[in-house]
């Protein structure tokens, strides 16, 4: 007779993915403070974890920037407006012209191209022209911010849309659809999937160019208390700068995330 | 067999078909390659017509033709008296011709009721609300009722496809196309949607233009059965299936039932050879 | 046998004569032996900062040729920004660098990551740094004065942390003058923004000023007031990191002693040493022409007076009383202003180097200054 309990089972710990993620986080901490600390390379010349997060959680930061001054939240908000307004912009131009060349032979052929030649041109490069085609600089700053997230934005559409199963489109013909019943009915609803991954990037691609744009701030704004920290020297406010900076990105594209899924209710199983 | 080519006496107009020299080539990527070469045939309305052949051998091309979404370069395709392709004319898709398609194309993004009500909603036929309504009193005469709020994704095939029926039949077209509707389904659940399809022929009575490779389908389903050359395709043979309807598979063990059987399989048979030896991939 | 005795006493005396002789061979070998090693400095310099321009006449004539040991190299970098070169000098990439007074002020209070201090004064002045510009289509002033109320309520940029920052809130804390925005904008930013009409004022340094003024410049903007008129000052400096200077004292000297001479000739044989910094100061930037960087030093801003806006540049050299008390209210600034967040420490300003070098060559302090000239007299053809 087998035993039955031949091979124990072995105990099998649940790892949650919410936990993985922050092992991750504490790994990449941990090798930080140790690579600081025991001088590796170069690294004794980047401030240490804990003056960082003592800088961070004080109430009378050296450098005025920390949890407990309202300048920090103005900092925030200032960026976390621009890069929103800016991402609406993207998404509202960006979604209508990328159904357009995914839909209109002739329009892809027409603009594509010219797409392509401008998408590789950095925010940085742009700022001369922005500040002498936009006045002020708020506009300067969300069309900066705008741009990437724009090309993100329409090439990501149109992708989703010349992916759409020809099936789809041919059944909404025969029932009877005019061209725009199948733009709202099929194109869009179809090409969403890509289209709300195109959004994800480009609401990542907008707080990077942020911070090419808040050089021309003048006040406020996370890229802008970066770049200015780097000119006085101020390493640890450049790094509180950085990761608050990292965490709101990754918040934003979390929230377009949640959209997106409510919004595609119908792909859950 | 000349009789198979007259339709039936006491056929009316509404839903006629005629295919005279129906022809199409395509040249647009290399060497031209001729999918349908005279393809001559007359459908009643009402009549239930099944298209057989090897895989590639382009009755698809044909079902796209009538349909629409394919124009024809030779030939004319008449409905209820009006050309609706030509050489010089390409057919437009539309309601009187619905098609219910191999894969299945019920919109994932809407709901069952969503998708049946689709067609009255955008023919501006009846307001929203109204479809919905339709939509939901078609669905529970077929027994669907309970999965109107459900969204495709989560029923089984067969079930989607009885829906994409119902989404069709909702709009009173003169003609049903079928594209293998059936193909993906296992041997069960095609023998349920068999009964559910004749059912509602029995009770619409429209045109219905069936494709499949399946000849005991075929023979099933058919008022007539063409059987189609391999590429290119030209009519090779039509029969008609004097069965009784309502049809029950018990009629598929009868001596008629494989009389025909036999006679189509002779006919198909040449033809899968043919195609077989020639090997050429399988058009749309 | 009586023979080999006196072989031997003969050989001896040889053995001798040959041991004295390669004695002596040996000497002038180790005395060129004792003579020091060949240095590698890497100097970090503005060329886009008129103040510290000295560094340019330096690197263009080789004058650390004649003051560095033979073999010696130096590698000179360009700093679009003072902060630039102060950060490659904490990360141990430069050794040596030429700087505006507030970036070496800042430098000096980073210990913890280098231990930087400051060894000679470049210039020392009150028209390089302290510029006030207004936008093209402003009003005409009658006085600085009116110039500096008109601001009440505009647009006002400066480089944040700068010499003209500091400038700029002393002198409208004088004025009483209050701006509707006081914007922190790099000195590009500013320039694009003066072409576009988005600002109403600026505060910037020379060679800029020049670059987007009316006189001999794009005419993109005016200049309206000087640190002349507010008895204000500025300043360029030579910072270098202590351990280079503790290993290389007579290197550090050597390069203090070709920085004077670079500022002599800056300060001399007025034309033609004039339009060489002029050349020079062309060939080491991009964008500007000769006759707007000889007006950065040797050209007379159009305000007021004449006479009170004589001197543009003056080669002061020592760390004397003014300076001092000057350095420590630039300090007061930063602090207050939260950009730094210690004073400049006490021993932060190390001048042995600077007073073995002016002994050595034998100058005397102030070295000189920079007569103005109108811009119709511009001497370089």
């Amino acid at each position: 007779m087998a035993d039955a309990t031949l091979g124990a089972p072995r105990r099998r710990i649940a790892w949650s993915s919410l936990g993985l993620g922050a092992a991750g986080f504490v790994l990449f901490i941990a090798v930080w403070s140790l690579l600081v600390h025991f001088n590796v390379w170069r690294f004794s010349k980047l401030p240490d974890l804990l003056s960082v997060v003592r800088e961070w959680t004080s109430r009378t930061p050296v450098y005025g920037v920390s949890l407990f001054t309202p300048a920090y939240y103005e900092d925030i908000w200032a960026s976390t407006v621009r890069v929103f307004a800016a991402f609406a912009l993207a998404t509202a131009l960006g979604v209508p012209l990328g159904i357009l060349l995914g839909w209109n032979r002739i329009a892809r052929d027409v603009l594509f191209p010219l797409l392509e030649l401008i998408r590789p041109i950095p925010p940085l490069a742009w700022v001369p022209l922005a500040i002498l085609m936009l006045s002020g600089q708020q506009s300067a700053m969300i069309f900066l911010t705008f741009i990437a997230a724009f090309f993100a934005t329409v090439l990501n559409t149109m992708l989703g849309v010349t992916s759409i199963d020809e099936s789809y489109l041919r059944a909404a013909y025969c029932l009877g659809s005019r061209r725009w019943d199948v733009v709202w009915n099929v194109v869009l609803p179809g090409a969403l999937p890509y289209i709300f991954t195109g959004l994800q990037i480009a609401m990542g691609v907008a707080w990077f160019s942020l911070v090419a744009g808040e050089m021309i701030a003048g006040e406020v704004g996370l890229g802008y208390l970066i770049l200015n920290s780097y000119v006085e020297l101020q390493t640890v406010t450049i790094v509180i700068g950085m990761i608050t900076l990292g965490v709101i990105g990754f918040l934003s594209s979390a929230l377009v995330r949640l959209i997106g899924h409510r919004l595609m209710v119908w792909q859950a199983r | 067999m000349a009789s198979a080519l007259i339709p039936p006496p006491g056929a009316t107009a509404a839903g006629a078909i005629s295919l005279r020299g129906v022809r199409k080539v395509y040249d647009s990527h290399g060497p031209a390659i001729v999918a349908v070469d005279d393809w001559t045939l007359e459908i009643a309305s009402g009549e239930f017509v099944v298209v057989v052949g090897p895989s590639g051998c382009g009755k698809t091309t044909l079902l796209n033709g009538i349909a629409g979404f394919d124009p024809i370069t030779g030939g004319e395709i008449v409905l209820d008296g009006k050309t609706i392709a030509s050489a010089s004319r390409s057919a437009r898709p539309g309601a009187d011709r619905i098609v219910v398609f191999q894969n299945g194309s019920l919109f994932p993004w809407k709901t069952v009721v969503d998708n049946v009500a689709y067609g009255p909603i955008v023919q501006r036929r009846m307001s929203r609300g109204q479809a919905l309504r339709e939509a939901r009193s078609a669905l529970a005469r077929v027994g669907l009722g309970d999965v109107a709020e459900a969204y495709p994704r989560t029923l089984s095939s067969g079930v989607q496809r009885r829906v994409e029926m119902v989404r069709a039949l909702i709009n009173d077209p003169k003609v049903l196309l079928l594209d293998e509707p059936f193909r993906a389904l296992d041997a069960i659940a095609r023998s349920v949607m068999h009964e559910e399809l004749l059912r509602l022929y029995d009770a619409t009575r429209k045109t219905v233009f069936f494709i499949t490779h399946d000849l005991d389908e075929a023979i099933f389903l058919a008022d007539r059965v063409v059987v189609s050359t391999s590429r290119p395709a030209r009519v090779k043979h039509v029969l008609r299936v004097d069965l009784p309807r309502p049809r029950t598979y018990l009629m598929m063990a009868s001596r008629e039932f494989l009389a025909l059987k036999r006679e189509v399989a002779d006919a198909v048979h040449e033809e899968a050879e043919n195609a077989f030896r020639l090997g050429e991939p399988e058009l749309a | 046998m009586r023979e080999r005795p006196v072989r031997k006493s003969r050989f001896r005396a040889l053995y001798a004569l040959s041991a004295l002789l390669s004695v002596l061979a040996f000497v002038p070998l180790s005395s060129a032996a004792d003579a020091p090693a060949p240095v590698h400095i890497v100097v970090g310099y503005q060329p886009y900062y008129a103040g510290a321009w000295s560094a340019i006449v330096v690197k263009e004539r080789e004058l650390w040729k004649k003051y560095l040991p033979p073999g010696s190299t130096v590698d000179w970098e360009v700093g679009l920004a003072g902060s630039v070169i102060t950060n490659n000098m904490l990360a141990g990439k430069y050794q040596v660098g030429y700087v505006g007074d507030m970036p070496a002020i800042v430098a000096t209070t980073k210990r913890s990551q280098a231990d930087i201090r400051v060894v000679s004064v470049t210039s020392f002045n009150n028209q390089q740094c302290d510029l006030f510009v207004v936008r093209a289509d402003a009003p005409e002033f009658k006085t600085p004065q009116d110039a500096l109320t008109w601001m009440n309520g505009k647009r006002v940029a400066v480089p944040k942390g700068s010499c003209t920052d500091r400038f700029a809130q002393e002198v409208f804390k004088r004025a009483h003058v209050v701006p509707a925005e006081y914007l922190n904008q790099s000195i590009e930013v500013i320039a694009t923004n003066l072409r576009a009409g988005n600002l109403d004022a600026a505060v910037i340094w020379e060679p800029n000023v020049a670059h987007v003024g009316q006189v001999v410049g794009n005419k993109t903007a005016r200049l309206v007031s000087t640190g002349a008129d507010w008895d204000q000052h500025d300043t360029g400096l030579i910072i270098v990191t202590k351990d280079f200077l503790d290993q290389n004292r007579a290197a550090v000297v050597g390069l203090l002693k070709a920085d004077i001479e670079a500022q002599q000739f800056i300060v001399s044989s007025y034309p033609k040493n004039a339009c060489d910094v002029a050349g020079y100061a062309v060939s080491n930037t991009t964008g500007f022409e000769k006759k707007e960087m000889w007006y950065a030093l040797y050209g007379r801003p159009p305000v007021g007076d004449p006479k009170a806006h004589a001197v543009r540049f003056q080669a002061h050299l020592l760390f004397d009383d003014p300076v001092r008390a000057f350095l420590k209210s630039a300090s007061d600034f930063l602090q207050s202003a939260n950009i730094i967040s210690s004073p400049m420490p006490d021993d932060a300003i190390l001048d042995d180097p600077l007073r073995e070098a002016v002994r050595a060559l034998n100058v005397k302090a102030p070295l000189g200054e920079t007569q103005t000239h109108a811009a119709a007299d511009y001497p370089c053809g």
